[in-house]
């Protein structure tokens, strides 16, 4: 008994040294040829790495992907348990090799090198971004190039505009208090702002395009000389997604500020009849994806995900044409209704509160919706019903179903009957039978 | 012409029928039938009353934890009731009186398997009740992931019982027994919920100790959930819930060989180690 005490005790002291000593690491740099990866995550690219401990690469099917090996320091850093760069020491690209694709040890593919860059409309950190390749990628830099320049030139006739328009505006308030001035002159209008220029691109980087249907491949790089790349040999898991869908943003009317999330059609939203008077809906697109791929495919270095779970990836806004609310019993269409924007007023006075109301008039740039979505007014239905939205041709989106279900606020006493049944039953048979061998006895 | 059915076969039906009557008319097996939906009824009220707290829930099936709740419990108690009735009886050597009944080992290990499922079967119409009754008083959802866990739990409970028979053919002592077989299922259940719970919980940033636990969980679960009835059970639900028969139908096929196995094992290792070593 005491040694194995004793064996915890050593056990557990040395599980808490190990997670000292990691934190107070000093990392050490070495050079290691890392896969860097803009890989299509569903919706636009994500920057990734694979550095040389990583054996496998995931990747979406289907889709364009830039793979680039280079060379670059890596060093490891305990606190998040993975290999970092540093490509401000290093980033060297692996000059003249081809990318060779396996699959189940057969060559099936040789990919040259090329160049890409890739482009972000709404601008650095935004989701949406488009791969380009070779001469497109060029063209894509010199028309960003030269759309900043356009709107650079808008931008600066606005300021002059702008400040002409303040001397005027100036002169005009000047002339309308001047009492000695009878003939008035006309209020200068205002120069309109040129609209913002967000569009960033990338610049032009060397890698490898690779786009494979699903399946499990192998990929290697050969040098120049024709000799396999040391390290450069990876596992390749191309995926897709299980299910497609719509999933919604539900903005309950009593609480705002804390949205619920329904990804999956299958799930049933139950509310509460005094709760909430209204549920304000807002649609995305979404898809289903293994969870261990998917996390894999945003960073090989996260093994957190289950190789037999599935995750739902939220992409963009879905805007429909309208909503439809279904009878679930009858299946009978009870209200259409379209996406509406919606303001949040707080109620003066002691009474602490708020209300949605729809937003009504022109948005400007202080007067803007809360948000926008599709009200369910909850007071004017009652029955169990099932929403689903419509495209423009009047069609289902498939994935957009969702039923709502009022529960019930009554704790009748029959409850207590579901639970009890059992040894009702069995009280019942067990005096039968006594009953029944007493008569067999007489 | 009649066809008759092997005497081996009506030697385990008779004592699967001398078992079911044991079970029927015992008050004890009601209670707990009740105790467990005791439990279930907890878990789900708790969901009504979040509805009624904070005005919306959004949940797939609401019906599934409950269920798995009221379910395990009573499948632990089946294993362990039916593995420690076998050791005692290969213990004290009761089993040797039995053979001289016309009775054979394949006969008496499927009768005592039999019996184990009748319980269960007898129970499976309360469950069932249960829930219908509760769902229909509160409006709550039926789902197909809820009639796919009931119409699979029998092989689950086939697949946990064999488990148990297995277990007590294997070790032979009613104290040896019980401890392996608790400890099994309690590490079965651990990595499995584990292997859930763990990627929902943040790992703490330099926390070696946790990270190594959850790559020891995750290997152990690689095992796991070939060899685990409740894995097999999960699988089944998930098949169910997203409308993928042949899934479902490999999850039932699986059971039935899991259960065939085992209880053919058991067979096997009754017959050539013998009842009074």
């Amino acid at each position: 008994m005491r040694r194995i005490r004793l064996l915890i005790t050593v056990v557990f002291l040395a599980l808490i040294a190990s997670s000292q000593s990691a934190s107070a690491d000093t990392p050490e740099a070495e050079r290691q040829l890392v896969y860097a990866l803009e890989v299509y995550e569903g919706f636009g690219y994500a920057s990734t790495y694979a550095p040389l401990n990583e054996e496998v690469i995931y990747l979406l099917a289907e889709h364009e992907n830039a793979i680039s090996p280079r060379y670059t320091m890596v060093y490891y850093w305990p606190l998040t348990r993975s290999y970092r760069t540093d490509w401000e020491t290093l980033n060297e690209s692996v000059a003249g090799a081809t990318i060779e694709v396996l699959q189940g040890g057969a060559l099936i593919d040789t990919v040259e090198q090329d160049v890409f860059n890739i482009e972000f409309p709404d601008g650095y950190g935004s989701r949406e971004s488009h791969l380009h390749w070779d001469s497109e990628a060029e063209e894509v830099l010199i028309r960003v190039q030269e759309e900043r320049s356009l709107y650079y030139e808008a931008l600066r006739a606005y300021q002059n505009a702008l400040q002409d328009y303040q001397k005027l505006q100036e002169e005009y308030l000047d002339a309308m208090l001047d009492e000695t001035v009878t003939e008035k002159p006309n209020a200068p209008v205002e120069p309109l702002e040129p609209e913002l220029f967000l569009t960033v691109v990338t610049p032009l980087t060397s890698g490898f395009k690779l786009n494979l249907p699903i399946g499990n491949y192998q990929i290697r790089l050969r040098d120049a000389q024709g000799a396999i790349i040391p390290g450069s040999e990876k596992d390749v898991v191309v995926f897709s997604y299980r299910r497609t869908g719509i999933g919604y943003n539900i903005i309950p009317e009593a609480r705002w500020t804390q949205p619920e999330r329904s990804d999956d059609p299958l799930e049933t939203i139950y509310v509460d009849e005094l709760s909430n008077k209204a549920l304000y809906l807002q649609p995305f697109i979404e898809a289903e994806f293994n969870e261990a791929y998917y996390r894999g495919l945003l960073d090989p270095q996260d093994h957190t995900g289950n190789i037999d779970r599935w995750i739902w990836a939220h992409f963009y806004p879905y805007s429909a044409e309208s909503m439809v609310l279904v009878d679930r019993v009858s299946e009978a269409e009870i209200l259409r209704i379209t996406e509406k924007p919606f303001k949040i007023i707080q109620t003066p006075g002691p009474q602490l509160g708020y209300q949605v109301v729809e937003f009504e008039g022109e948005i400007t740039s202080t007067e803007r919706p809360t948000f926008i979505g599709f009200e369910i007014d909850l007071s004017q239905l009652r029955d169990n019903l099932e929403f689903k939205l419509l495209d423009v041709d009047g069609n289902v989106v498939p994935g957009s179903e969702r039923e709502i279900r009022w529960l019930s606020r009554g704790r009748p006493i029959v409850q207590y009957l579901w639970i009890g049944t059992p040894v009702l039953v069995g009280g019942v048979i067990i005096l039968w039978r006594k009953t029944r061998s007493e008569k067999n006895r007489k | 012409m009649t066809v008759q059915a092997p005497s081996w076969f009506s030697s385990a039906l008779s004592i699967a029928r001398m078992e079911g009557k044991k079970i029927l008319f015992s008050l004890a097996h009601y209670l707990a039938i009740s105790v467990s939906l005791f439990v279930a009824w907890l878990m789900l009220n708790s969901l009504v009353n979040s509805v009624q707290r904070v005005g919306l829930v959004v949940e797939t099936n609401p019906f599934l934890l409950p269920f798995f709740a009221a379910l395990v419990p009573y499948m632990i108690f089946l294993a362990i009731a039916v593995a420690l009735t076998l050791t005692r009886e290969i213990e004290s050597r009761t089993i040797e009186v039995l053979f001289y009944a016309p009775l054979d080992f394949s006969s008496f290990v499927l009768g005592r398997f039999l019996g184990q499922i009748t319980y269960f079967l007898i129970a499976l119409p309360f469950l069932v009740f249960f829930f219908l009754g509760y769902a229909f008083q509160f409006n709550l959802r039926m789902t197909a992931g809820l009639f796919g866990a009931m119409i699979l739990s029998p092989f689950t409970v086939a697949c946990v019982i064999a488990f148990g028979i297995l277990t007590a053919s294997i070790f032979r002592k009613v104290r040896m027994t019980a401890i392996v077989l608790i400890i099994a299922i309690a590490l079965l259940l651990v990595v499995q919920i584990a292997h859930v719970l763990l990627p929902v919980l943040q790992v703490q940033e330099g926390s070696q100790a946790l990270f190594l636990f959850s790559e020891v969980i995750e290997i152990g679960y690689r095992v796991v959930e070939w060899i685990s009835p409740f894995a097999f059970l999960a699988r089944g639900v998930e098949a169910a819930e997203i409308g993928a028969p042949s899934l479902y139908g490999l999850v039932v096929l699986q059971s039935i060989i899991y259960t065939g196995i085992c209880v053919l094992i058991s067979v096997l290792l009754l017959k050539y180690r013998g009842i009074s070593k």
